[in-house]
């Protein structure tokens, strides 16, 4: 075996230097080493760590110096940048436990209970899972730290966490390993992301706690546990569940006990303790992004680790590592379709393994020595038997308890989340009493739905007198109107009937004309315009709507949350990660612009909706071009987070893309009217667009109507194939081409031809600017948005000289500012970080 | 990506000093390849594409976004002196039947502020006087060889030495202002044997020129690199070191190595590696060299497409001998180290070229081959040949 003859890489004694970069760099004394494994933090960010061999007795304070300044430097500017210009909020943690598995090290245990007692905040409890021998002084450590204390004699790591989650009675719990120590504000910034509901688990930045042996600095480099300085979001509805490795291990995450234990808890036959060696932390990952949900990789959530020191241990560490892996891809094989297993296995190897192998034999700058991934392809080659023979250990155990299920979903947290927060806030109530309601209803061949809505507005709380319920029908196609008619209801609505002359055979005359007409026909001093697919989740709907209009400027929008039938299928997926986003904006109610503005749940005094002309006749994004109108009235948008209703429709590939299609037309005529909202629109893709999608876009804008009939046709089984392949990166990388070109279609139908479009945008981009408007200073980390009426762009500043514009769309959602900025960061952040270094605002190291 | 379709040639080369703000070399129009520097730090390089304005305070605009990271780190006070200076340096320039390139590289040298300790021209066996006419009409002191080869004229040259350090560079290359005072304060401590340098062209002017720069020539990037045997080893690769162009040693350590291998290097049957060599055996030594890519020289690449593929087959017979050299000193390495330099060059990078259809690529792999196939045999009829004298 390789590992018996001794090996040359990166000997020596190296030590680890941490480095504050907001302080002055000193000269560092290199004497007692060979090399410093630098790890670097800006204002207790960890933000890069690196090694610098220095095997002479220089000073390498210069060498240093500019090694940071390439590694560290953007993640500083990004770090000011964001302190600056984002708003902190404070938000609730939910309570949670810590587990620490442990198995016979009570040394190693006693310094991380140290780190979890000193934790700041506090979590609610710290449990000590003991796998090990009972006399080995485990129970002492817990004793002492005062932590609770279960025994689990059935050896495995993933048996004694599984025993965890059926001990554990809060929703939320964070693991660690017991030769792991964290940092104070460790729990704090990883319970942070629960409050999305959509987030199953989260995992932190893991570095090494010393680094004197060879064996450590080889686990580090060329292993280890960091996955980098910059955080991110894996969300499962787009993102291959394979991905989980890469967000973090172990040694530092935390779940919802609610997606563990749907999962069926940590496979036990997987992981230490069992033949296989390791796995199922990456498999309970796996699984959370499986189930669609998210998974948030924090790097501001720091634990370190002791890294095994001896050279003896690495082999079987790295063999149990590939072991592990090979294990996990086999147990997964049980969960996921063929394609996606066979695809991640063969790239797994491929890419992994074998090119670290053969790049290792060769030697190439930066590659393990290459018994490494030789040692990992052993594990890996006696995986199926060591799954076999975990498994026959595991069946002769009786099942542990996980504890069962709770019944909350991601729904309930959210709407537990927004009527919270909505009695948190003052309402800007000053009337003495409710105003009278009118509640608008456009439908168009939703029989069902439209009587279950009827119905549930009868037991909504509300003063009969002050309530009217105006249901308008866009032509009556299944007898909708005599459904209405015949029901006994105590709150009768009024029906308005438009002729069935509508151009389009499925859209009728479209929601605008529909919803004036409806209101026309309204009297009360309120209109809450209500979809005929959604359904209020409680009785105080229409009290909390009331409840915000003290004055009569105000627009309440409330959120609409999807509550699908099948929320296996990626598309509800997908639709469901941008709707529940889109309500815990309304939650922050950090800035409402008028993308926020949703037909579906919005209230408005009749006054101002009549003044401003109603709806345009727009087939999609009446609703913006509505709030844009309104807004530049000098109306304010309000979220209302406690008005919740669901929105219950079944989106298909098919009706998507062809509701893609009329947003695009909608953008189109949307733009013509108001030139300056071309920043806020997906329009501006157009200004982004790389060569090859440009031709296309072109072709379209052209006229061309072969891609959008290829597309038609061809685009649902295609995207069918990949979702029954277990593909969701493919899907939704899919979904997002088909749309490109659906939506362009549609666009192209509202402009006609390029030299129109052309023309239009030309005059979108001959707005002008208004002086001492909407700005982003990189330097100073100043942030104005921008007012309706307004050119929707951001002027970026450096120091208060123009540098360039950054539209509203920019980092994808318009109403992000923490997208927008690290978009903009992209793209201007040297040329800022130039100026600012040219201004002397930056901490001087020298 | 350095793509020569569409290009036009010359790729012009400037120069920006972001201390002083001062812009030198950037013509209206073509390509421009600017080495930018601030102080005695070089930052690295800007391209310039044909057609992109250039007016100079854009440039400078550019530059200082571009390298606005490297730009930050400034100088930190160091607590010690360089324990050296320019006047320990002796350069040494060894040449054969090149007046022309020599007097445009002594020119160079007389340039260099603060001046060198010494220049020192060793005359490699030419055939004309011309050599010897250029070197004193510049002021150096000549040494002349009967002999050619180019380990042994190194060697005459370190040892007629009076500095510290000696600074090697070829005739065709032309040493940087600052190159000699850079050399000797990257000498911080005893322990840095040796200082290479990094190694621009000095024109690209032809195509085959711009083939040689495409696969960044002789550069070896623009951060610092150290390389040790115990903490940062590289093996037989000591081509990753640096270049023979441009590098430093020390004298007391040229001299306990027992200084260049007079088999090796142009001039003998191996055709090149005498500086691979050199660096191999400092490093083995437990010596640390250091990359500096401050220290920079403008080398004149071949010009013809045949002198390119003349110096890739020399590639391959320079390292092929070196490896052989150890092979047969009993270095059991040497032989696996050929082995995986042939799998890389000839396996991978040879179907990646292929792959990607980049057919210079695959010219230069063949050639290189073609070249590694003699360099053994070259090796020991050179090694029988000296013997036999």
């Amino acid at each position: 075996m390789p590992s018996a003859q001794p090996r040359r890489e990166h000997v020596g004694v190296w030590r680890i230097l941490n480095l504050e970069l907001a302080e002055p760099l000193e000269d560092v004394e290199t004497s007692d080493c060979d090399g410093l494994h630098v790890i670097a933090s800006y204002r207790g960010v960890p933000v890069a760590q690196f090694g610098l061999p220095t095997p002479l007795d220089f000073h390498p304070g210069q060498w240093l110096a500019d090694e940071l300044a390439l590694r560290a430097n953007p993640a500083m500017h990004r770090i000011d940048l964001r302190r600056a210009a984002l708003p902190p909020h404070d938000r609730e943690l939910p309570p949670a436990t810590v587990v620490v598995c442990t198995r016979d090290r009570p040394e190693a245990l006693r310094r991380c209970a140290r780190s979890l007692a000193a934790l700041s905040p506090p979590v609610d409890e710290v449990l000590v899972v003991d796998n090990g021998d009972p006399s080995s002084g485990t129970a002492e450590v817990a004793r002492e730290a005062g932590f609770r204390y279960v025994r689990e004699p059935l050896a495995g790591l993933s048996r004694a966490r599984n025993r965890a989650l059926g001990e554990v009675s809060t929703d939320i719990v964070l693991f660690t390993d017991d030769d792991v120590e964290v940092d104070p504000g460790w729990a704090g910034r990883l319970l942070e992301h629960f409050g999305d509901p959509l987030v199953g688990a989260v995992t932190g930045l893991v570095l090494p706690r010393e680094m004197t042996t060879r064996a450590q600095r080889l686990f580090e480099t060329h292993s280890g546990f960091s996955r980098g300085f910059v955080g991110r979001v894996v969300d499962g509805a787009t993102m291959s569940p394979y991905r989980a490795g890469s967000t973090g291990a172990g040694a530092s995450m935390g779940f919802r006990i609610d997606n563990l234990r749907r999962a069926g808890g940590f496979v036990e036959w997987l992981d230490a303790g069992m033949p296989t060696g390791s796995g199922a932390d990456t498999l309970a990952l796996h699984q959370v992004l499986s189930q669609g949900y998210r998974i948030i990789y924090d790097a501001e959530a720091v634990a370190h680790h002791t890294h095994r020191s001896s050279l003896d241990d690495l082999g079987p560490l790295l063999r149990n590592y590939g072991n592990g892996i090979f294990s996990y891809l086999l147990a997964s094989a049980r969960i996921e379709p063929l394609p996606s297993v066979l695809l991640s296995g063969l790239r797994w190897s491929s890419s992994y393994i074998l090119r670290r192998l053969v790049r290792g034999y060769l030697r190439r700058p930066g590659s393990p020595p290459y018994w490494m991934p030789l040692e990992e392809l052993r594990g890996a080659l006696t995986a199926p038997l060591a799954v076999r023979r975990a498994e026959r250990i595991v069946a002769t155990r009786p099942p542990v308890p996980i504890g069962a299920t709770s019944s909350d979903g991601w729904r309930q947290r959210l709407e537990r989340d927004a009527v919270r927060s909505a009695t948190r806030r003052p309402t800007a109530s000053v009337r003495h009493e409710l105003p009278s309601v009118s509640v608008v209803i456009p439908t168009r061949n939703r029989r069902e739905e439209v009587l279950e809505l009827v119905e549930l507005l009868q037991h909504q709380r509300y003063d009969d007198g002050r309530l009217e319920i105006v249901v308008c029908l866009d032509g009556d196609v299944d007898g909708t109107e005599n459904a209405l008619r015949h029901r006994e209801l105590r709150r009768r609505p009024t029906l308005v009937r438009l002729e069935d002359t509508g151009s389009d055979v499925h859209h009728g005359h479209g929601a605008g004309p529909v919803r004036n007409r409806g209101a026309a026909a309204a009297t009360n001093d309120v209109i809450l315009f209500l979809d005929d697919d959604v359904r209020p989740v409680d009785r105080e709907l229409l009290l909390r709507h009331a409840a915000a209009h003290g004055d009569a400027d105000t627009v309440a929008v409330g959120p609409c949350p999807p509550s699908y039938r099948d929320e296996d299928r990626y598309l509800p997926r997908i639709g469901r990660g941008w709707w529940v986003d889109q309500t815990r904006h309304l939650i922050d109610g950090q800035w409402l612009g008028f993308t926020d503005l949703t037909t579906a749940n919005v209230s408005l005094e009749r006054g101002a909706f009549l003044g401003v002309g109603g709806f345009e006749a727009l087939p999609r994004r009446e609703d913006w071009e509505l709030g844009y109108r309104l807004l530049q009235r000098g109306c304010r948008l309000q979220a209302v987070p406690g008005a919740i209703v669901e929105h219950h429709g079944e989106p298909t590939v098919a009706s998507y893309l062809d509701d893609v299609r009329r947003e695009g037309t909608g953008d189109a005529r949307f733009m013509r009217l108001h030139p300056e909202t071309y920043g806020a629109l997906t329009l501006l893709h157009w200004r982004y667009m790389g060569p090859r999608r440009r031709r296309i876009v072109r072709a379209l804008l052209d006229g061309a109507q072969v891609p959008a009939r290829f597309v038609r046709g061809a685009g649902p089984p295609l995207l069918d194939l990949l979702e029954r392949g277990g593909l969701p990166e493919r899907f939704s990388r899919g979904l997002g081409n088909l749309s490109a070109v659906m939506y362009w279609t549609g666009v192209a139908e509202e402009v006609g031809s390029l030299s129109t479009w052309r023309s239009l945008v030309a005059s979108a981009e001959a707005v002008p600017w208004e002086p001492a408007g909407p700005h982003l200073d990189l330097v100073t980390g100043a942030l104005e948005l921008p007012r309706p009426g307004q050119r929707q762009e951001l002027r970026v500043l450096m120091d208060g000289v123009f540098l360039d514009s950054a539209p509203m769309r920019w980092g994808g959602i318009p109403w992000s500012r923490a997208a927008m900025l690290d978009a903009v960061l992209a793209e201007h952040g040297a040329a800022a970080r130039a100026r600012r270094l040219a201004a002397g605002r930056v901490p001087d190291v020298a | 990506m350095w793509r020569d379709r569409g290009r036009r040639l010359p790729v012009h080369l400037g120069e920006v000093e972001l201390a002083t703000d001062e812009v030198r070399g950037v013509p209206v129009d073509g390509p421009v390849r600017l080495l930018v520097r601030h102080g005695t730090r070089v930052l690295g390089e800007l391209r310039v594409a044909a057609g992109e304005g250039r007016d100079p305070a854009a440039v400078i605009e550019r530059c200082r976004t571009a390298f606005a990271d490297a730009l930050w780190s400034g100088d930190v006070v160091e607590h010690h002196t360089p324990p050296l200076d320019a006047s320990d340096v002796s350069i040494v320039i060894c040449t054969r039947d090149r007046p022309t390139l020599l007097a445009e590289c002594l020119a160079a040298i007389g340039a260099l502020e603060p001046p060198p300790g010494a220049v020192i021209v060793v005359d490699s066996a030419s055939t004309t006087d011309a050599t010897g006419r250029v070197a004193e009409e510049a002021g150096a002191t000549l040494h002349r060889l009967e002999v050619p080869g180019l380990d042994r004229a190194r060697n005459v040259g370190w040892q007629a030495a009076a500095g510290d350090v000696v600074l090697y560079v070829d005739d065709d290359a032309l040493l940087d202002r600052r190159a000699a005072q850079v050399a000797a304060s990257t000498m911080v401590t005893g322990s840095v044997a040796a200082v290479t340098g990094l190694v621009l062209p000095a024109e690209v002017a032809t195509m085959a020129q711009l083939r040689f720069e495409r696969r960044d020539g002789m550069s070896k990037g623009f951060r610092r690199k150290l390389f040790n045997e115990r903490v940062a080893p590289v093996g037989f690769k000591t081509y990753a070191v640096g270049v023979g162009a441009c590098m430093a040693f020390r004298r007391s350590v040229l001299a306990d190595i027992g200084g260049f291998d007079p088999l090796l290097d142009v001039g003998t049957e191996t055709r090149g590696a005498g500086d691979f060599d050199a660096f191999f055996r400092v490093l083995e030594a437990g010596h640390t060299i250091v990359y500096e890519p401050s220290l920079v020289a403008r080398h004149v690449h071949r010009r013809t497409h045949r002198a390119w593929l003349r110096q890739m087959i020399g590639y391959g017979y320079g390292y092929t001998g070196y490896l052989e050299k150890h092979r047969w000193s009993g270095n059991g390495a040497a032989t696996r180290e050929l082995r995986r330099w042939h799998l890389h060059q000839r396996g991978l990078q040879l179907s990646e070229a292929l792959v990607h259809r980049r057919w210079s690529d695959v010219v230069e792999k063949v050639a290189e081959g073609y070249g590694s196939l003699f360099g053994a045999r070259a090796y020991r009829r050179e090694r029988d040949r000296q013997a036999d004298v």
